[in-house]
């Protein structure tokens, strides 16, 4: 950190701008975005579009309450990133709001209030720009392993009383394979995909859980049950 | 109230920033190929809490993206892959919110 500049903290002494590293400010939104999924691999996830840039987006979902939700990649076109996949569950629909956070990439325009730039000349901090403030984190979300067949597997709630209908992050990612050889004629192996996703509950409260995203099989036993089923954190934000 | 910090309203008088707020700045973004696993040092985020995240960059459904973890002033990442499942180009990165 550089030994010049401006460091401004909250009141518990976190560092809020530092003049170093940028804010993250909202950057684009949107509201009833529909997510759908075709049980494809092509179209399991649905892409929204963002504005292209190479500055990396920090993506905040509200999803709804009858499906689970999780960011599933994001796509570049070129040095730009231009698209964030999100999945919910295989043949399934749903709508959430969004929200897409960078660093600061075109100033407010106001006319007053505060800029603070780094030594580089980028724009770390914009007083007429909006930045999402992080309410909670629950930091140990442990989840069994996704069971056969195909219905939403092991789960969490997370209550959070002093914030409705917030935004949410949820990291790490997560994937699991799971493949059943039945013998029986046409004697196939049925694979199930999963992801660790989110559905809304109530104003103030979110499921965290596996839920299968898609569904495929192969002939002959070629069965599998593996993949990465890491300690989850989610993060409650207020927008 | 405190009664120091940086507290910011727009032109109505909504405060936009409060001295009790928790925001985050960007620190870290990697683009990581399929397959690698490694690590990287960041003496500066000593005693700040960051968050990790990693995506992936392929769409193919039968690839998963890496795993990221921090331990200390270390992120690190590990491909992950099985026997019909295989690593995806992910994108690595990491903000700071203290």
């Amino acid at each position: 950190m550089s030994d010049y500049g401006l460091i401004i903290k909250n009141d518990s002494g976190e560092i809020q701008i530092d003049s170093t590293y940028r804010n993250l400010s909202l950057d684009q939104s949107g509201t009833s975005e529909s997510i759908s999924n075709d049980n494809t691999s092509g179209g399991a996830y649905t892409r929204i579009a963002i504005t292209p840039s190479p500055l990396v987006p920090i993506v905040l979902i509200r999803p709804n309450t009858d499906r689970f939700v999780c960011v599933r990649n994001y796509y570049k076109s070129g040095s730009n990133f231009t698209g964030v996949d999100i999945v919910t569950e295989r043949s399934q629909s749903t709508g959430i709001d969004w929200q897409s956070y960078r660093e600061n990439r075109t100033a407010s325009g106001d006319d007053y209030g505060l800029l603070v730039y780094n030594s580089s000349g980028d724009l770390c901090f914009d007083s007429g720009k909006n930045y999402f403030r992080i309410v909670s984190i629950t930091e140990s979300i442990i989840l069994d392993d996704p069971p056969v067949g195909y219905a939403n597997g092991d789960y969490q709630d997370v209550t959070h009383t002093g914030i409705s209908d917030p935004y949410y992050i949820l990291t790490p990612s997560s994937y699991w394979l799971r493949g059943e050889y039945n013998p029986a004629p046409p004697s196939i192996t049925s694979f199930a995909l999963w992801m660790i996703g989110i559905k809304k509950l109530s104003s103030t409260s979110v499921r965290v859980g596996w839920f299968c995203f898609g569904s495929y099989g192969i002939g002959g036993d070629v069965h599998e049950n593996a993949g990465n089923n890491p300690t989850m954190k989610l993060l409650v934000c207020n927008p | 109230m405190s009664d120091y910090g940086l507290q910011i309203r727009d032109s109505s008088g909504n405060i936009t920033l409060d001295t009790t707020d928790v925001i985050t700045r960007f620190r870290y973004s990697n683009e990581v190929a399929a397959g690698a696993s490694s690590s990287t040092t960041l003496s500066d985020i000593s005693g700040l809490n960051s968050v990790e995240i990693s995506v992936g960059l392929e769409t193919d459904w039968n690839k998963a993206s890496h795993l990221v973890a921090r331990s200390g002033t270390t992120i690190s990442w590990t491909a992950q892959s099985g026997t019909r499942y295989s690593s995806a180009n992910s994108l690595i990165f990491s903000f700071l919110y203290t």
